[in-house]
Parts: C-alpha cells; sequence; structure tokens
C-alpha cells in the first residue's frame, strides 16, 4: 500500500475548508445566539432582581406605615385613655365637692332647726314654769302676807337708796 | 319737781305710804317731790320704785323675769 501525499495534503486542505465552513456557517451564529440569549436572561434577571427590590422596598414601606399607624393608635388612644381618666377624675371630684357641700348645708340646717328646736322648748318649758310659779305663789297669798311683804319690800328700798 | 312713781300688787297701806315717804323726802330733801302711787295686779306681789327714771323694782314679778332670763 503506497501513501500518496498529494491524497494527504488533498485530504487537509479539503477538512480545513469544510472547518472554516462550518465555522463561519454554524459555530459562529450559534455562537451568537447563545451569547444574545445569555444577555435577555441576565437582562431578564436583573430586571427581576429590580423589581423583587422594588417589592422588598414596598414591603418595608407598608411595615412601616402600619408600624407608625400603629403607634400613632396606640398614642391616641392612650391621649383619649388619660383624658377620659382625667375627666373622670375631675367628675368625680366634683361630686365629691357637691355631696360635701350638700351634707355641710344639711348639717347646719339640721343644727339650725335643733336650736330652734330647743329654744321653742325652752321658752314654752319657761312660760309654763313662770304661768304655775304665779298661779301657786299669787293663790298662796293673802292680805296680810301682802302686806308683810310689802313691809319688808319697803324698808329694803329705803336701805338701797 | 321730783316725780316719784310707786307701784305695787296691792294698796299700800297709810304706814307704808308714810314710811316710804318720809324716807324718800328725807333723801331727796332738795328737791319737790311728788308721789304717784299705782296698784299693779301683774306685779304678783310686792312693789317697784322708780324715782327720777332709776327703777328699784322688789316685785315678785321682776324676781320671776330674772328667774327666767337665768333659766
Amino acid at each position: 500500500m503506497d501513501i500518496q501525499l498529494a491524497q494527504i495534503i488533498f485530504q487537509i486542505i479539503n477538512f480545513g475548508v469544510v472547518l472554516g465552513a462550518l465555522t463561519y456557517f454554524i459555530y459562529k451564529p450559534v455562537l451568537k445566539l447563545l451569547n444574545d440569549r445569555r444577555e435577555r436572561v441576565a437582562a431578564a434577571a436583573a430586571a427581576a432582581g429590580e423589581v423583587m427590590q422594588d417589592k422588598e422596598d414596598l414591603e418595608r414601606l407598608r411595615e412601616k406605615t402600619l408600624l407608625k399607624a400603629s403607634q400613632k393608635a396606640k398614642k391616641m388612644e392612650n391621649d383619649i385613655r388619660s383624658e377620659a381618666q382625667a375627666q373622670a377624675k375631675l367628675m368625680l371630684e366634683q361630686s365629691k365637692k357637691e355631696i360635701a357641700a350638700r351634707e355641710a348645708k344639711f348639717s347646719a340646717e339640721l343644727s339650725k332647726m335643733k336650736k330652734e328646736e330647743m329654744r321653742s322648748m325652752e321658752a314654752v318649758m319657761k312660760k309654763a314654769a313662770l304661768t304655775m310659779a304665779e298661779k301657786v305663789i299669787g293663790e298662796s297669798l293673802d292680805n296680810k302676807k301682802h302686806q308683810k311683804l310689802l313691809d319688808e319690800q319697803i324698808d329694803q328700798v329705803i336701805k338701797s337708796l | 319737781m321730783l316725780q316719784i312713781n310707786v307701784a305695787s300688787a296691792v294698796a299700800l297701806s297709810s304706814a307704808q305710804k308714810n314710811k316710804l315717804e318720809a324716807a324718800l323726802q328725807k333723801k331727796y330733801s332738795q328737791e319737790q317731790v311728788v308721789f304717784n302711787y299705782q296698784v299693779k295686779e301683774e306685779l304678783i306681789a310686792g312693789l317697784s320704785v322708780s324715782v327720777a327714771g332709776k327703777l328699784h323694782d322688789a316685785s315678785l314679778r321682776a324676781r320671776l323675769n330674772q328667774l327666767a332670763s337665768k333659766i
């Protein structure tokens, strides 16, 4: 078997031509296609990342807003509660004062009524005692006793002059 | 002229009037004295003598009034 050099060279050239044609017409377009696809995927991933970032930002903003609203609501609740407690305390104090004033007034009126009643009773008793005394003495004095009493009293008047 | 008012529960006897008048005329010898006598049953007993606005009340009514004010 003879090795034909020309044939080998022809085959090498032929292979080179086929390789060049394949490289030019298939490998490079496919490579370009793959690169383009990779870039599109990367761009889509970047866009998705941005969307995710936006979503996270929005979520944080929502949480922050909710927290702020919750704190504000809590503060309002505390303020309202404090104000209600203060008003209740004020009303309680006013009621206590009013009750104390009414009690004092009632006590004063009662005391006054008691005093008036006592005075009235004293006057009645005094009048009754005097009436009884007058009656008893008037009935027990006869003319002789009157004259004797007058003699004594004339002496007293003369001494006191 | 000095007026002396004498009030008594019963009328004074002449002796009693004389005794009283003698004592009072002696006391007020500088003045002309006039006596007015009245019977006031409300005095109950005793007499009261009023001389120049000054009252010497020895009646039982006055004593009862004193007692009433003390009560």
